[in-house]
């Protein structure tokens, strides 16, 4: 039997979207994996490499792509529609089709009865507002009461990396006293942004293991988003709502030059700092 | 059709089931893994790198992280291990270190971390952990197995076991400590202590997703069995058998109504009543409003800090009726404060609730005031209630330290009560005041609010409280019974319109 073309369109359109699920990992969808946050018990998709919204962006192109095709000559809109005039006109009488419409007959004032139910119930969805994770800094700051041009701002400690390897440790080792006694409630343990507050915020503490945060961020920024942490950042990365405390108020310069060293040194070798060059 | 091509289609819708599956899979219980034997060379490298910041470089319980910790991290040169199926006194099996440290102890800072180190650092860790107590190895050259409790028979839970459980409750006196509710809030609460001098609360069996040693039902058999050793959380087990212990399971288990923490809404939705808004707890209606759970956390942000929670989360219910809308809050705190309200005493002594709003509405609701108390661009408007005058008012915030009362507010109507645990605090006003310096709650808009409260016998006072971020309201109105008109009209319009489309047909 041949297939229609109305049917093949159908079946490419949904092809192409198991494809994409497949190759992207399709736990997106179905894999649900158990998180333990000190007890909490939670259920997280286990990859989230697609957003929801962005696959929902891919399975419309690929419907556009498919009507496009479909359509493209007379043939090919006449082959399309043909199936569909057949099930309404049914000119040849056909008792299989007779069936299809009688369903079909059934079950339509149902579905208009339930849309317009829907319509008349009143909704009040979220207002949405998107939040910019990592805005673009200011080129110059006021922190720790100088100003610092971000620019040219470069962790005084980070030399030592090369030309005094032990003196190096011994500073990361400091950070780590300072990110054990300030980070890890809401960092985690592992600088994975799961610590033990990471549940009840929103939004939620940066993933330090993640090659999307401080492996792609310079250490001037960083510099600048502990310094003035979440009231410091501007009204698109909403400032009202981040935990993550102002630290100038609380930690000294050098203290947070050290926690810098600290992040980067503790988590895997290829999560280094970014720099202009 | 052809059926090769139709087949690889099915294959490609198949695959992530198969793939979701075995990833559900994975995530089973811990517990029964296989465990690898360990080394303590290597432990000692994954410990170095992974427990110092917590439990100190000797073992002692005192890296950088411990003072910040309630309750502490452990101090291993004692011996002295929560967690274990070896009878009370007793050193912990190897198979119980591996359990703890697999799984953490919920509620605490010591995390699960199966979810970051693998099987065989674990064993080794946990055979470096022995090596800071003298009393393993004096074990070892005894040459014999660590005596654990037996577990017989399971009693399914029945009304009847449950009751037996509760008599044993009360006649073993673990209302003492837990509290007649089971909300840690026994008149011997205030002054336990653990082996370290450090204050220590009881469980509340109310929320086992904190039971440190986890809540499947095997778990609490075994700690009231082999007891909580380090704490005055003894072991019961020579007033106990095989059966007791069991309705003594039933009984906890039916204190809790979930094992799981409640999920967290984005939204709380407060739904329209007629007729007036009850100020009593016990009311039908009240009783049949959403509940809304949130979790709070310390106050990091603003120096004095608040590292550890004091109160855990609170529960909300709102209900309006076009023209006053009400708060219903819960909360558990296991002591009322002030302890006696007819002598005066300090402000720390009092218990203290904060509800959020901005001060006035704003033209873009998403643009809010900072969650910690409002900011100088940004004020908030606190409806503040504390236990002492047992009154709300309103404050103006600006930061935590400059807030002041608002004079000409609207009065809040409030009934609180505690019993037994648990805090009850509901709060009314009209939703128009027609004063403009104060929030105008309309239906259908959305409010940004946020919680804080403070717990005034474990010293919260000023900036020391458990907050949480900005969660949304919104005051829904009576949706009409007109909806259920409209998809009756619809309906036999439609069915109309078929018959006449089939009569059409018919007739060519
Ligand atoms: C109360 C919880 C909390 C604490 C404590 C905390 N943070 Fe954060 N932090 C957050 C949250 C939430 C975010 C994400 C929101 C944001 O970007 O502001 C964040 C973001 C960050 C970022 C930005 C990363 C990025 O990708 O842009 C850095 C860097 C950071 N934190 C460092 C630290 C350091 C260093 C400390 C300790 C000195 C610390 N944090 C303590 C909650 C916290
Ligand atoms: C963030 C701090 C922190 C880190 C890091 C940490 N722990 Fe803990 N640990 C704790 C705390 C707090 C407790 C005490 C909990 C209690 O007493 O209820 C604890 C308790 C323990 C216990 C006692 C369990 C019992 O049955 O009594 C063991 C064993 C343990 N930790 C092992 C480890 C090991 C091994 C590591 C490193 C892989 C580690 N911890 C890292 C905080 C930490
Ligand atoms: C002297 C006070 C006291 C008495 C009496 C007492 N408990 Fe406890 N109990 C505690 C404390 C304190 C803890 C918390 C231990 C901790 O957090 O490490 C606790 C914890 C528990 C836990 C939770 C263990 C976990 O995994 O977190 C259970 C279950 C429990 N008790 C049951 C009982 C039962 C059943 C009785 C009566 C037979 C009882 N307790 C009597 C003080 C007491």
């Amino acid at each position: 039997m041949k297939l229609n073309s109305f049917v093949k369109g159908i079946l490419v359109t949904v092809g192409l979207y198991a494809a994409l699920i497949v190759l992207f990992g399709a736990v997106t969808l179905f894999g649900m994996v158990e998180v333990n946050i000190n007890g909490i018990l939670f259920e997280e998709s286990s990859s989230n490499i697609l957003p929801s919204s962005i696959q929902y962006m891919y399975i419309f192109f690929i419907f556009v792509g498919v009507v496009l095709y479909y359509t493209s000559s007379a043939e090919k809109i006449e082959e399309t529609i043909r199936p569909m005039a057949n099930f309404v006109f049914n000119p040849e009488k056909k008792a299989s089709i007779k069936v299809g419409q009688y369903t079909m007959y059934s079950v339509l004032p149902f579905f208009f009865a339930f849309v317009g139910y829907n319509q008349m119930t009143p909704k009040f969805p979220e207002p949405i507002a998107l939040r910019v994770i990592h805005p673009a800094p200011p080129t110059t700051i006021k922190i720790f009461g100088e100003p610092h041009n971000l620019v040219s701002l470069e962790n005084p400690y980070r030399q030592y990396e090369k030309s005094d390897p032990e003196e190096f440790k011994q500073l990361a080792l400091e950070g780590g006293f300072i990110y054990f006694k300030n980070c890890f409630f809401c960092h985690g343990d592992f600088l994975d942004g799961r610590g033990m507050t990471s549940l009840n915020l929103n939004p939620v503490p940066a993933n330090f293991q993640d090659v999307g945060t401080i492996a792609m961020l310079q250490e001037a920024f960083l510099f600048w988003r502990i310094g003035t942490g979440g009231p410091g950042l501007p009204d698109e990365s909403w400032p009202w709502q981040s935990a993550m405390p102002i630290w100038q108020n609380i930690l000294t310069q050098q203290e947070v030059w050290k926690v810098i060293l600290f992040l980067y040194d503790y988590t895997p070798p290829q999560i280094t700092p970014r720099t202009f060059s | 059709m052809k059926w090769k091509r139709f087949k690889f289609l099915l294959i490609l819708l198949l695959v992530p089931f198969i793939m979701g599956q075995s990833e559900g899979q994975k995530a089973e219980a811990p517990a029964e893994k296989a465990m690898p034997p360990g080394d303590a060379k290597n432990g000692q490298i994954v410990y170095e790198k992974r427990c110092v910041w917590c439990h100190g470089w000797a073992g002692a319980g005192d890296g950088p992280a411990a003072d910040r910790l309630r309750p502490r991290p452990r101090d291993f040169t004692k011996g002295k291990y929560k967690i274990r199926t070896s009878l009370s006194g007793k050193l912990p099996t190897d198979r119980n270190l591996f359990d703890a440290i697999s799984n953490g102890l919920h509620g605490t800072g010591m995390p699960a971390w199966r979810n970051v180190i693998s099987d065989q650092e674990i064993s080794d860790v946990a055979m470096y952990i022995k090596s800071f107590s003298k009393k393993f190895k004096r074990w070892a050259k005894k040459g014999k197995p660590i005596p654990e409790i037996e577990v017989g028979p399971e009693v399914p839970s029945s009304p009847e076991s449950i009751e037996k459980g509760k008599q044993i409750f009360l006649k073993l006196e673990c209302w003492k400590c837990h509290g007649k509710s089971g909300k840690a809030s026994g008149p011997s609460m205030p002054t336990l202590q653990d082996d370290w001098k450090f204050p220590i609360r009881p469980a509340n069996f109310t929320k086992p997703w904190n039971f440190r040693g986890g809540n499947r039902r095997i778990d609490i058999y075994r700690r009231f069995n082999t007891g909580v050793m380090g704490t005055p959380m003894a072991s019961f087990k020579s007033s106990l058998d095989n059966e007791k212990s069991w309705h003594l399971v039933n009984f906890i288990e039916s204190l809790s109504p979930t094992k799981k923490r409640p999920g967290v809404e984005e939204i709380v939705r407060v739904a329209e009543v007629e007729g007036d808004i009850p100020m009593d707890f016990e009311d039908p209606v009240w009783q049949s409003a959403t509940k809304y759970f949130f979790p709070l956390l310390g106050q990091f942000q603003i120096e004095p800090r608040q590292f550890w929670t004091t109160i855990h989360d609170v529960n909300m219910k709102g209900l309006h009726n076009g023209e006053d809308v009400a708060f219903y809050f819960e909360w558990d705190d296991p002591t009322k404060s002030p302890i006696d309200p007819t002598k005066v005493y300090p402000l720390q002594y009092r218990d203290a609730f904060y509800l959020q709003f901005p001060l006035k509405m704003p033209s873009d609701p998403t643009k809010k005031p900072y969650f910690v108390g409002g900011d100088k661009k940004r004020a908030a408007g606190v409806w503040f209630w504390e236990s002492e005058s047992m009154k709300t008012v309103l404050l103006k915030a600006k930061g935590l330290f400059k807030t002041k009362v608002v004079g000409d507010a609207t009065p809040i109507e409030t009934k609180a009560v505690y019993d037994d645990g648990r805090w009850r605090v509901i709060m009314k006003r009209k939703m128009q005041t027609g004063n403009e310096k104060e929030l105008q709650i309309e239906t259908g808009k959305f409010l940004p609010l946020s919680f804080h409260a403070q717990d005034g016998s474990d010293g919260d006072f000023g900036t020391k409280r458990n907050v949480s971020t900005w969660y949304w309201l919104v005051l829904e109105p009576k949706i009409s019974d007109t909806r259920y008109a409209v998809a009756g009209i619809v309906f036999v319009l439609v069915l109309g319109l078929e018959f006449v489309w089939i009569r059409k047909q018919s007739n060519s």
